[in-house]
């Protein structure tokens, strides 16, 4: 079966940021977390992917196909949720709808209807009146009623409640459940991802870290934490983040196998989190 | 395209409803408003300004520019719907007219022939057609604040500049053509201000 969003080699210069060399792959039936602290490159990576923004060099691939001359086609499988809501703020619910709806050959009314029910929103309600959570779920609802076949989420959960967080990671299992379809969704919120991502692809400050299978990188990673006396330049080098402190360091490695052959008597290891993983990566070695 | 009509004219329904009521009043003073001098051959031009500005404001005031180019469309479908939207409008303003100059003539409440009445439907056609050609790459091309004020200026200018055009269209220089010449212009015009607003369209970022 054919990739449902392949990135190679994105790169992308905006003003004084820029982003280099970005690659990851999503194949279908799988939901992958896209992390990274603020101003990583998390939304610029997003724009690249719906052409909102013009790429410098690499290629991205939706559905085996580039998106020049198959854009119609291809943005008729995708559905977005973005960070800000972008919709008329004056307009009732149902009035933005109306204006979306004809755009998508799949779209499905009850569908809609069913998702304002459950996320209890009323299509007469202006957007303006709605909280920040509220109108994720606006969003939300339309993307789930074309049928597509791949949701690209920017910061969906952040703002949300605890309990509509939690809906939200059984839609997205819903969503992926035939095993046909996708998800990719950035959030600051790691432990969502803990729940339900099976890849997580990490980027800072522009730069890929990595993209793999979250048992993975939860195997790969872990926390260090030992003497002062040990921070020699051989035992920083294994070290990807570090934090001193009166009584010693803490610190986060890739390395958790060699770590603990070479220094288990002398240290204490511990399961990293993501975001364990993010904080200490975008810390470095301090 | 359909899509992006559709949604130009929903967004503009208030406008339109307001355009159909204001004329139909104005109509009530009967050829005042379709003399040479008339007021029609300013409000279309004025009404049709209005509502292509309307939208392009709202979408970059909001960020809706971000949804529409992420929704199965092409960018070069968006810049189309622009101006075809824009002409739709000013033949549906034209009509209104000519429906009431015919209804008027039929009922006999206005002469045969009311002075200028032509002149003035080339003058709203050109004067629309130059607030259009320059206004919608004027917002594609510069920021929302920046485009608002100079789509303003041109606005007053093009007020004024309508005094011009009718002077030289009315009854007496129209026999010349130069009303005549003026329409392909326009329509030369409106090309080339296309290709310029789908070349900085497929270069914006969102």
């Amino acid at each position: 079966m054919e990739s449902i969003l392949k990135v190679n080699n994105l790169s992308k210069k905006y003003g004084d940021f820029s982003l280099e060399n970005i690659s990851f792959n999503l194949e279908p039936g799988y939901i992958m977390g896209f992390i990274g602290p603020n101003g990583a490159g998390k939304t610029t990576t997003i724009k690249l992917i719906m052409n909102l923004i013009q790429k410098d060099s690499g290629e991205i691939r939706l559905f085996g196909e580039i998106l020049a001359g198959h854009e119609v086609k291809i943005k008729d499988r995708i559905g977005f949720v973005y960070d800000q809501c972008n919709y008329y703020e004056t307009f009732k619910i149902k009035d933005n709808v109306k204006l979306i709806a004809p755009f998508y050959t799949k779209w499905n009314w009850d569908t809609f209807d069913n998702y304002l029910k459950r996320f209890k929103l009323n299509p007469d309600q202006k957007l303006s009146q709605l909280s920040q959570g509220m109108k994720i779920k606006f969003q939300l609802a339309i993307a789930l009623s074309h049928d597509a076949d791949f949701l690209l989420m920017d910061e969906p959960t952040s703002g949300l409640d605890p309990v509509f967080r939690s809906e939200i990671l059984d839609i997205l299992k819903e969503y992926i459940e035939k095993g046909e379809r996708s998800v990719l969704f950035s959030t600051h919120i790691t432990t969502d991802l803990e729940k339900i991502a099976d890849y997580v692809t990490f980027i800072n400050e522009g730069q890929m870290v990595f993209s793999t299978d979250k048992d993975s990188i939860l195997e790969q990673y872990a926390l260090v934490k030992g003497g002062l006396e040990l921070l020699n330049e051989d035992f920083k080098t294994n070290l990807v983040g570090l934090r001193k402190n009166a009584f010693g360091f803490e610190g986060l490695t890739g390395n958790r196998d060699q770590m603990k052959t070479r220094y288990k008597d002398n240290i204490m290891i511990e399961k990293a989190s993501l975001e364990d993983i993010m904080v200490y990566t975008a810390g470095g070695i301090r | 395209m359909k899509e992006l009509l559709y949604r130009s004219f929903y967004l503009q329904k208030k406008i339109i409803a307001f355009e159909i009521a204001f004329m139909s009043l104005l109509m009530l003073f009967g050829d005042v408003f379709l003399n040479n001098n008339g007021v029609f051959l300013r409000i279309i031009p004025s009404l049709v300004f209005l509502s292509v500005t309307y939208v392009d404001q709202l979408d970059e005031s909001t960020s809706y520019t971000r949804v529409l180019n992420s929704l199965p469309t092409s960018r070069k479908d968006i810049v189309n719907a622009k101006y075809l939207s824009a002409l739709i409008l000013y033949f549906f303003n034209l009509l209104i007219v000519l429906g009431f100059y015919y209804g008027f003539l039929r009922l006999g409440w206005i002469s045969d022939y009311v002075t200028g009445f032509w002149g003035g439907v080339i003058v709203s056609f050109i004067i629309s057609g130059l607030l259009v050609a320059i206004s919608i790459p004027v917002t594609i091309i510069y920021s929302y604040s920046k485009s608002k004020v100079i789509n303003m200026i041109m606005f007053i200018m093009m007020f004024n500049f309508s005094n011009v055009v009718i002077t030289t269209t009315n009854s007496d220089t129209l026999p010349n053509g130069v009303g005549y010449v003026m329409i392909p212009t326009i329509f030369i015009m409106l090309f080339f201000s296309r290709i310029i607003s789908v070349n900085a369209y497929l270069k914006k970022e969102f």
